[in-house]
Formats: C-alpha cells, sequence, structure tokens
C-alpha cells in the first residue's frame, strides 16, 4: 500500500472524532452519527486526491459532512456494513447514557430547521467562525449571521422568551 | 453575548460523546465498491442516450461525474465463471471501445488502461493526432495536433485519476501539463528546454510516471519529481532508468533494466523523498512487462513456469508486491497479456490467441478468474501487456 492510502487512514484517524460529535449534533442520535460520518468518510475516500490536496482537509470534510446532512438523503446505500469494529451491545445490556441528557436547550436545537441547526451547532458545538461556518455551508458570512439569527429567534420564541 | 448564546456555549461546547470505532479497511471497500458502481451506473445511462439517438458517445470537455445517482437495483452476484464487461479498451473494425464509449479511429498509436479509466493517442483522417480520455461511458478530448514525431507522450495514473502529458511547442521546448481526469481540473503546467538530437527521442522529455496527487516523475538526461505547486527536484540514488507507464509503481519508481553498475538489479522500487532522494522497497521480478495495481500494493505480470523473469513463452499469470507474496493465479488458458487493473485486487488479462482470445478479470487475493460474458470479439485488439 503506498502513502496515499496510509494518508487516508492517519486523516481518518486523526479527523474522525471531531466528525462524529459534528454528525452527533447535527443529527442527535448516535446511530444517525454514525451513518452519516460513514457516507461523509466514503465521499472523502471517492475524493481523497481532491481532498488531501485542499487548503485544510478537515475543512473539507466538514463540508462534505454538512452537504450530506442538509441533502436529507438517507444513508442507506452505504449501511449495508458497519463500520464500527466492536460488534453491537448485546440485547439486555443497560443502554449507555445519553450525553445530551444533561443539556436542557438540546431538545429545541434538534427541533430547529436544519439549516439553523447547522449553524447552531457548527458554533456552539464545534466552536467555529461565521467565515468558516459560511465555507462548511457554502454560503455567504451574511448568510450565517442572519441564519444564526433566525435560530436564535426560534430558540427564545419556543422558550416563551420575548425576542 | 446573550444569556441564550451563553447558555448555548456552555451546553453545546461541553457536548461529550465518545466516537465509534473507525474500520478504516472498511470504509475504503465501500469506497471502492461505490466507485464501480458510479461508474457502471453512468456508463449504462450513455448507452441509453446513445441506444436512443443512434449517436457515437464522444464528450468534449469534462465529465460530469459528481451528479447525483440514484441507487442502483441489486444486480447478479459475480461468479467465478463469469463476469460482465467492464471498461477496459479494446478496437476492433476502426472502432477504440472502452466499456460504452466508442471513438472512431484511423488509427490506435498508444493505449493505457488503469483504474477503469483509458488514456490513448489515436490517429484521425487528415493527418490529426488525438490524445483522447474514455471513462464513464464517454469519451474526451484532451489535446489534439498535426502530426510531428512523436506527438504526446502521455502517462496515466495507476488509479485513472490524474493524467499527464508533454506536447512539442517548438525543436527546443516541451509543454508538460498535468490534469485531473475527473472534472478536468488542470493542476499544473510547465516548460522544458531540451536538446533532442538525432530524432530518436534522445535529450527529449520522457514521462515515466504520474501518481494520485499529480506528482510526476519525468526525465530529460537526468531524472526528477515535480509537484504542479512546487519546483521540480531531482530524484537521487537512483542506478538505472526509472520505469514507465504501468510499470511505474504507483508510490514512487521502479528500476527498469540494468544500469552501467555490476550489482545494478532491475525491478526495484521504492518512494520519493520530498527532496528527491530514492528509497528502496522492495523488488519484483519482471521490470518491462507486468502492471501495478491501483493502490500500487500488487504487481502483475507474465511469466513462464518457475516464475524466472524472461520475455518470451510466458503464457502464465504472477502476482507480487508489497500486500502479496508471489504467487501464480490460474488460467484456463495461456495467458496472452495483462490488459490493466480495475482496481486494488482485480486485474483484466486477455488469454487464448491472437484473433482469439478471451477477456477474463481475475481476482488476485482469491486467486480465482472470470470470462467475460459478451467480451470483444475474438479478433479484436486490446493493449497488451
Amino acid at each position: 500500500m503506498v502513502g496515499d492510502a496510509a494518508s487516508y487512514e492517519e486523516f481518518v484517524r486523526a479527523r474522525s472524532g471531531a466528525l462524529y460529535r459534528t454528525a452527533y449534533g447535527l443529527t442527535g442520535t448516535r446511530a444517525d452519527a454514525e451513518d452519516l460520518l460513514q457516507v461523509t468518510l466514503v465521499k472523502v475516500y471517492l475524493s481523497w486526491g481532491k481532498v488531501r490536496r485542499a487548503r485544510s482537509p478537515e475543512a473539507y470534510s466538514r463540508r462534505v459532512l454538512v452537504n450530506a446532512f442538509l441533502s436529507g438523503r438517507r444513508p442507506g446505500r452505504f449501511t449495508r456494513e458497519h463500520l464500527v469494529a466492536a460488534p453491537p451491545e448485546p440485547r439486555g445490556a443497560p443502554p449507555e447514557a445519553d450525553p445530551s441528557e444533561a443539556l436542557t436547550l438540546w431538545p429545541l436545537v434538534r427541533a430547529l430547521p436544519p439549516r439553523q441547526r447547522a449553524v447552531i451547532v457548527l458554533r456552539y458545538v464545534n466552536d467555529l467562525s461565521e467565515a468558516e461556518i459560511a465555507d462548511a455551508l457554502g454560503c455567504a458570512p451574511g448568510t450565517v449571521k442572519s441564519t444564526a439569527s433566525a435560530a436564535l429567534a426560534t430558540l427564545r420564541s419556543r422558550m416563551g422568551e420575548p425576542s | 453575548m446573550t444569556d441564550l448564546e451563553q447558555r448555548l456555549s456552555d451546553e453545546l461546547g461541553g457536548l461529550d460523546v465518545s466516537p465509534p470505532d473507525v474500520d478504516v479497511a472498511a470504509l475504503e471497500r465501500l469506497g471502492r465498491r461505490e466507485r464501480t458502481r458510479r461508474r457502471g451506473l453512468i456508463a449504462a445511462a450513455v448507452a441509453v442516450v446513445v441506444a436512443a439517438t443512434g449517436g457515437v458517445a464522444i464528450a468534449v470537455g469534462g465529465g460530469d461525474r459528481d451528479r447525483e445517482i440514484a441507487p442502483a437495483p441489486p444486480g447478479p452476484s459475480q461468479t467465478a465463471e463469469s463476469t460482465t464487461a467492464g471498461a477496459f479498451p479494446w478496437w476492433h473494425g476502426g472502432v477504440l471501445h472502452a466499456g460504452d464509449a466508442e471513438l472512431p479511429v484511423r488509427r490506435v498509436h498508444d493505449v493505457t488502461y488503469a483504474g477503469g479509466v483509458t488514456l490513448a493517442t489515436v490517429e484521425q483522417p487528415g493527418n490529426r493526432w488525438e490524445l483522447v480520455l474514455l471513462h464513464d461511458g464517454a469519451a474526451e478530448l484532451i489535446a489534439e495536433r498535426e502530426y510531428e514525431f512523436i506527438p504526446f507522450q502521455a502517462v496515466l495514473s495507476a488509479d485513472g485519476s490524474t493524467v499527464a502529458w508533454s506536447e512539442r511547442v517548438d525543436d527546443a521546448t516541451r509543454r508538460i501539463t498535468v490534469r485531473a481526469v475527473d472534472g478536468g481540473e488542470v493542476l499544473g503546467t510547465r516548460t522544458e528546454k531540451v536538446q533532442a538530437a538525432g530524432g530518436d527521442g534522445s535529450g527529449d522529455v520522457w514521462l515515466a510516471s504520474v501518481d494520485a496527487d499529480g506528482r510526476l516523475v519525468y526525465s530529460i538526461w537526468e531524472t526528477f519529481a515535480w509537484r504542479p505547486d512546487s519546483e521540480p527536484v531531482e530524484v537521487t540514488g537512483i542506478r538505472t532508468q526509472p520505469a514507465q507507464g504501468r510499470q511505474a509503481w504507483p508510490g514512487g519508481l521502479m528500476f527498469q533494466g540494468r544500469g552501467e553498475g555490476t550489482f545494478d538489479v532491475p525491478g526495484v522500487y521504492g518512494t520519493i523523498d520530498d527532496d528527491g532522494r530514492f528509497s528502496e522497497k522492495g523488488r519484483v521480478e519482471v521490470d518491462q512487462s507486468g502492471a501495478w495495481s491501483t493502490d500500487g500494493g500488487v504487481f502483475a505480470w507474465p511469466g513462464d513456469a518457475t516464475g524466472a523473469a524472461v520475455k518470451a513463452d510466458t503464457d502464465r499469470l504472477w502476482v507480487e508486491g508489497p500486500d502479496r507474496e508471489r504467487a501464480e493465479i490460474p488460467l484456463d488458458d495461456a495467458l496472452l497479456g495483462i490488459v490493466g487493473w480495475e482496481d486494488a485486487t482485480h486485474v483484466v488479462v486477455a488469454t487464448g490467441a491472437r484473433r482469439d482470445l478471451t477477456v477474463s478479470t481475475c481476482d488476485v487475493v482469491e486467486a480465482t478468474c472470470a470470462t467475460v460474458e459478451n467480451g470483444p470479439p475474438p479478433a479484436a485488439q486490446l493493449p497488451l501487456e
């Protein structure tokens, strides 16, 4: 195996955790986040020559992930095999605690329209700047600002706060 | 920052999720399968258009491989006995074929096949020479010239993703272009001054190989490695000329032929560092026939019954490389030659006799071969190593 494949593997090992965190923020469940991560990493594999030449392979991959999420396509065609190495939990095992249970705002964020949710997740989960969010969403920074404003207004409204 | 923004920052910023274990090999397997599926679907779609119009599928100036494609219905599984025709090239009756792509030609000059992509230099009526890519069911013209000595010299990366070629600007100048196969993005161009003398190519630019990143290995007396975003570096530590085309190791280069030293041996392959230093990684038995797999893991070559490196009466298929110990792949008939690699583990071969050939796809992991059904006519010509 030559360097190209090795560097893809290195990239996956180094960045899949961060991408999974974004995927979890966007989808809200472990299963959907794993599917979204798998779709993203297969797409990255298919375009690896382009990805590794990108100024930031991580930003490129994040854009792929967000696009896959926003496109709304279910990743069914990639789910015939699962990329998790460990076998699933046996029936009857105690469910793993949901890390978002303690987050009181979480249900409201999950209920946001996808694009607003993406802006909120990229801003507050990933701590990205407006320019970086614009790059991930493929839009202008001004659009990010207006979408974030709309998202915050939606949250306030659903929390019963005045806008 | 408002109270709401502060709460979002505190709560979402502390989101702690443990990532799943990722099986990279499974991802790569899914990627290869998806790539093959996309190519098959696009080829099928083009075939429908061609059938409807009665025309010949020739798209000039870039494909459209990024469009969304509906998932394919599950097809019959491939057996060890037969498989359907792939994208490999063949020509017969004045037409060059590659999968569902068809290109009428006056004469075929040179053809390379790698990773589902065909690169060909062809002659057309009116002394016109064309450099064409055939992939995804269409032929794409990437350069053309009036006839001259060596109108193009071109190489295709082992995975079929990148192409590079040199063209004559004038007697003393050559232009080199490196571009992506998909989408046509030009990764870089440069001109080289040459002192080509005697009309035999001496002193001219000779392209050895290009890799998936666009790094080109070429020679003008000395050997250089060039990444399109930087200046070329001279390759040091090599003892013979680099092998060209499908014999070039995708991870760097491979020696071709014996050098001037007593202990120089052919078939040595290795990496090239950014400063141009060559580092040996291994050696294969044959240096002037055969082909590397798309990822550089396996070299397939025609050999005799003992596996010895001979260049005549080689009618058996052997494989070896970084990912594979030397082994013979059993064939039903005598090997005519290697057409090229479909992917990292499947190599297309022709068996039988010229004008009575059969094409098969061999899985080098399973060491099994499947005859291609509805393949080219027995008298077709294929690019054989």
